[in-house]
C-alpha cells in the first residue's frame, strides 16, 4: 500500500517569505558525492558538480553548496538575525562561512523535511558567504532527491506559521480523540452500538493520523522507526476512509453498511493509476469523497438532514483538498469537524432526550401510583371491604391482606425503571387475586416461554390486564388470560390474549392504562418497540414487539 | 307508597351492598327491586316497568357515565348516583339528580339520599336535622324520540302536569314533554321554579306580576305574554317573592 502512504507531504510552506531587510542574491547551487565529515576537507575540494539533488547511492551523503550574497535594504535593521526555512529529506548539518550553524539531528526522511535555520547575527555581515550543506540521505535509494530547497523567512512565521498550525492540528486532533471516547461511551451505554463503535475507530484514526504527523515534525525519534511508521500509517489510513465510509452508510441507515464500507476498497484502487495530476493520496481521497457524495445523494429522501449534513462536511473537505491538494490534514480537519458538529447536535440532543425521560421518567412514577389508587378499582374496593366487615369479616381481612401487598408492590416498583418479569408476574397474580374475589369470579393467567430473569418495564403487563378486568365483563366467570413470549429471527414478541366477554370494549389504546404502557415502553425500550391492541375472533389481543438491536 | 328500586351497578359486592342497605332502610317501602349490570339490561328494565328510583353507577365497565346520565334524568324515575368519581358530582347534580352518592358509602349515607327520595322514611335523626333539597338543576333532559335533548332551565317558562307526565313551555315558544310528574322536577328544580298551582311548576324569573280576578282568585302574568292560575295557599309566598325582587340591587 505505498501508493497512500497519507500524509507524508508536509501541508506547511511556513512562511516562505522574503525577508524584508535584507536582500538576498544566489549563485549557482553545487553538489557532491563524498561521506566525508568535516567541512574543512570540503570547502577546498575542486570536483564539485551542478546540483541534481540526486544520491548516487541507498543512503548515501550528498555535499551542498551555494554562494550567497547578502545587501541590507534599511541598515538599521542589519542587526536582526536572519531565517530560513530548509526542506530536505534527510540528515543535514548546515555550515555557514565553514562554521556549523544547525542541524535537524537524527530526524527521519520523511519526518525533518522542513525545518529552521537561524543565522547569528554575528555571521549576517553584509557581502558574499557559502552556504554548505551535508545531507545525508536516509531511507533513500540510489537515484532518489533529497529535495532540498531554502527559503529565506520571515521570524514571526515560527510561531504563525509552524508553531501555530501545529497548535491547531493538535487541538484538532485531541478533539477527534476525545470525540472517540465519548462515542465508545456511547457505544457501551447501548445507543446505536455499531453506529457508535465505528464512529469510536474512525475519529481515532483521524486523531492518531494527525498526531503522528504532526509529531514526526516535532519529536526527534531513531530513522529505523520510519519505515515502520509510514506502514502503520497506511494501514491506518486505509482504515480510516473504511471506517468513514461505513460511518456514512450506518448513519444514512443504508442496508448491509459493511458492503457499502467495502466501497472505500474501491476508491483506493481506483486511486492507483496516475489518472489524475494529483498524487495518490490525494486521488484516493478525492474518490472516496465523491463515493460518499453518492452515498448521501442516494440516501437523502429517507434521511434528508444527515445525508446534508454529511454532504456539506464531505463537500467543504473535497473543495480544501481541490484548493491544495498537498495539504490533506484539512480533509481530515474537516472530516473530524463533522464528527464534532455531530457529537455536539449528539449532545444537545440526548441532553434534551435525557431531560425528557427524567420527566417522563418521574411523571410514570406518579402515574403507576395514581393509575392504582384510581377511583374505579380503590373506592370499588373499599366499597366491598365495607360490605364485607358487615357481612363476611374474614374475607375482608383476605382482601386487606393482599390488597397491602400489591401497594406495596407497586410502591417498589414506582421507583423503579425494570424489573424482572418475575416479579412482574407476582403483581399480576396479586391483582387478579384481588379483582377474582371482588368479582366473584377466577380470573387466571397462563404463561408460556417467559423467562422470569428478563427485565421488563415495572407494572406495564399489570396495566394490560387491569385493563382488560376493566373493560370486559368478566363477573362470575372462569377467565383465563394468556400472557406469552414469542421470539423470532426479527426479535421478541410479548402476546397477551384478554377473552372479549359481555360488553362491546371501547378500545384499549385510548385511556390512561395504555398511554401508561406506551410512555413506559418508550422510557425503557426507546423507539425499538411496537404496540397494538386490537380484537381479534373472540378476544383482545395486545402485542409488544420488539425489534432486534 | 310503595315504589320500585332499580340497582344499575356492576361491581356485584357494590350491587349487594345496595340492595341490601337500600332494603333496610326503605323495608317495605320498596316494592320492587331490580338489578341490572349493565346499561342494556337497565334499559330493559326501564321499558317494561314503572320505575321510581335509579341507583346509578357512573362508572360501568369503563364506560364514561355521563351520556347514560343524561338519558336516564330524562327518564320519570328520580336518580341517585352512587360513583367513585366525586369530582364529577356538580356535573352530575347540574343535570338533576336527587342525590350523588360517594363510594365507598355507609348505611347513613344512603339512608340520606333515600330520604330525599321518600321523606315518609326518615328516621328521627334525619327529620331532626331537616331534609335538604338537591341543588337545583341547570339543565333538563328531555326525551324526543330515540334521542336525548338537554335544555337550559332558564329558557323553560313553566311546566304544566299532565297526568304522569309534564309539558314544558320554553321561551321560544315550543313545548316538550318530560316524562317525570310535576313533583318531582320540583324536587330537582327548587330554588328556581315554584309550584304556583297543583298543576303548574313556574320559573320565578319568568313571573312578571300578580293580578287578583274576580271570585278572589288569583293570576300570575308570565314574561311571554300568558297568565296563569295560582293557588291560593300560593299567592303571599308569591307576593313576598315579587317584592323581594323589586327591592333587590339591579
Amino acid at each position: 500500500m505505498h501508493a497512500v502512504v497519507f500524509l507524508t507531504a508536509i501541508i506547511l510552506p511556513c512562511g516562505a517569505v522574503q525577508a524584508q531587510f535584507v536582500q538576498i542574491t544566489s549563485g549557482t547551487p553545487q553538489q557532491l558525492h563524498t561521506d566525508e565529515t568535516s567541512i574543512d576537507n570540503i570547502e577546498d575540494r575542486t570536483d564539485w558538480q551542478a546540483y541534481t539533488g540526486a544520491i548516487e547511492e541507498d543512503g548515501g551523503t550528498l555535499w551542498f553548496r551555494q554562494p550567497i550574497r547578502l545587501d541590507w535594504t534599511n541598515p538599521l535593521h542589519a542587526n536582526n538575525p536572519l531565517a530560513l526555512t530548509v526542506q530536505v529529506r534527510g540528515l543535514y548539518h548546515a555550515y555557514w562561512d565553514g562554521h556549523l550553524v544547525a542541524s535537524n539531528h537524527h530526524r527521519g526522511a520523511a519526518a525533518s523535511e522542513f525545518s529552521r535555520l537561524m543565522l547569528p547575527v554575528s555571521d549576517i555581515e553584509e557581502g558574499d558567504h557559502w552556504l554548505y550543506f551535508r545531507i545525508e540521505g536516509v531511507g533513500l535509494k540510489a537515484g532518489d532527491s533529497v529535495r532540498l530547497g531554502v527559503f529565506p523567512t520571515d521570524l514571526s512565521s515560527d510561531f504563525f506559521g509552524v508553531h501555530f498550525t501545529v497548535i491547531i492540528v493538535f487541538l484538532v486532533s485531541t478533539s477527534s480523540l476525545i470525540a472517540s471516547a465519548y462515542f465508545l461511551y456511547v457505544g457501551a451505554q447501548g445507543t446505536r452500538r455499531w453506529t457508535c463503535r465505528v464512529a469510536a475507530v474512525t475519529t481515532f484514526l483521524a486523531g492518531s493520523l494527525m498526531y503522528l504527523d504532526r509529531a514526526r515534525f516535532l519529536t526527534p525519534y531513531p530513522y529505523s522507526w520510519q519505515p515502520a511508521i509510514e506502514a502503520a500509517m497506511a494501514a491506518m489510513t486505509v482504515s480510516f476512509m473504511v471506517g468513514l465510509a461505513a460511518y456514512a452508510a450506518l448513519r444514512l441507515k443504508l442496508a448491509k453498511p459493511a458492503f457499502w464500507a467495502l466501497g472505500a476498497f474501491g476508491a483506493i484502487v481506483t486511486a492507483l493509476p496516475e489518472t489524475m495530476p494529483f498524487d495518490t493520496d490525494t486521488r484516493a481521497l478525492m474518490l472516496l469523497g465523491f463515493y460518499m457524495l453518492m452515498l448521501c445523494a442516494y440516501a437523502h429522501r429517507t434521511e434528508p438532514r444527515r445525508a446534508a449534513l454529511l454532504a456539506g462536511g464531505i463537500g467543504v473537505g473535497m473543495l480544501a483538498l481541490l484548493v491544495q491538494p498537498d495539504q490533506k490534514m484539512l480533509f481530515v480537519a474537516t472530516v473530524t469537524l463533522l464528527f464534532g458538529i455531530e457529537l455536539g447536535v449528539d449532545l444537545h440532543r440526548r441532553k434534551s432526550e435525557a431531560q425528557r425521560l427524567a420527566l417522563l421518567s418521574s411523571r410514570l412514577r406518579g402515574d403507576l401510583l395514581r393509575q392504582n389508587i384510581k377511583p374505579h378499582f380503590l373506592m370499588n374496593s373499599l366499597t366491598a371491604l365495607m360490605e364485607w366487615i358487615e357481612t363476611s369479616p374474614e374475607d375482608a381481612i383476605d382482601y386487606i391482606d393482599g390488597l397491602a401487598e400489591e401497594f406495596r408492590t407497586l410502591s417498589d416498583f414506582s421507583g423503579r425503571n425494570a424489573v424482572s418479569f418475575r416479579e412482574e408476574l407476582a403483581l399480576c397474580e396479586i391483582h387478579l387475586a384481588l379483582m377474582s374475589k371482588r368479582l366473584e369470579s377466577s380470573i387466571t393467567l397462563k404463561t408460556s416461554n417467559i423467562d422470569p430473569d428478563v427485565l421488563v418495564p415495572p407494572a406495564v403487563f399489570h396495566t394490560l390486564i387491569e385493563n382488560a378486568l376493566s373493560h370486559n365483563d368478566y363477573r362470575g366467570k372462569q377467565v383465563e388470560l394468556e400472557l406469552c413470549v414469542l421470539k423470532s429471527a426479527q426479535g421478541t414478541v410479548y402476546e397477551f390474549r384478554a377473552p372479549a366477554e359481555g360488553h362491546k370494549p371501547s378500545g384499549l389504546n385510548t385511556g390512561f392504562g395504555t398511554r401508561y404502557v406506551l410512555a413506559r415502553l418508550e422510557e425503557f425500550y426507546g423507539k425499538a418497540f411496537r404496540f397494538t391492541s386490537d380484537q381479534i375472533g373472540s378476544f383482545w389481543v395486545s402485542r409488544i414487539e420488539l425489534s432486534k438491536g | 307508597m310503595a315504589f320500585n328500586l332499580l340497582i344499575v351497578e356492576d361491581e356485584p359486592l357494590v350491587a349487594k351492598r345496595l340492595v341490601r342497605l337500600s332494603g333496610e332502610v326503605m323495608g317495605e317501602r320498596i316494592a320492587s327491586s331490580r338489578l341490572a349490570i349493565d346499561i342494556r339490561s337497565a334499559r330493559g328494565v326501564l321499558a317494561d316497568e314503572p320505575i321510581d328510583l335509579i341507583l346509578l353507577d357512573l362508572n360501568l365497565t369503563g364506560k364514561d357515565g355521563f351520556d347514560l346520565l343524561r338519558e336516564f334524568t330524562a327518564k320519570a324515575a328520580h336518580t341517585i348516583v352512587v360513583s367513585a368519581e366525586t369530582d364529577r358530582a356538580i356535573e352530575a347534580f347540574d343535570l338533576g339528580v336527587l342525590d350523588f352518592v360517594a363510594k365507598p358509602f355507609t348505611r347513613a349515607r344512603l339512608e340520606k339520599a333515600l330520604v330525599r327520595f321518600d321523606p315518609s322514611a326518615s328516621g328521627g335523626e334525619l327529620r331532626a336535622g331537616g331534609i335538604t333539597p338537591p341543588p337545583c338543576a341547570k339543565q333538563v333532559a328531555f326525551e324526543v324520540g330515540p334521542r336525548v335533548e338537554t335544555v337550559d332551565v332558564n329558557d323553560i317558562i313553566y311546566f304544566k302536569g299532565a297526568d304522569k307526565y309534564s309539558e314544558a313551555t320554553l321561551k321560544n315558544g315550543s313545548i316538550k314533554f318530560h316524562s317525570k310528574p310535576l313533583s318531582r322536577l320540583e324536587t330537582i328544580l327548587s330554588g328556581k321554579f315554584i309550584r304556583s298551582h297543583k298543576s303548574f311548576l313556574v320559573h320565578i324569573e319568568a313571573i312578571k306580576a300578580l293580578r287578583s280576578r274576580e271570585g278572589s282568585r288569583y293570576e300570575i302574568d308570565l314574561a311571554d305574554g300568558h297568565s296563569l292560575p295560582i293557588g291560593r295557599t300560593r299567592v303571599d309566598h308569591v307576593r313576598r317573592l315579587l317584592a323581594a325582587r323589586e327591592t333587590a340591587p339591579a
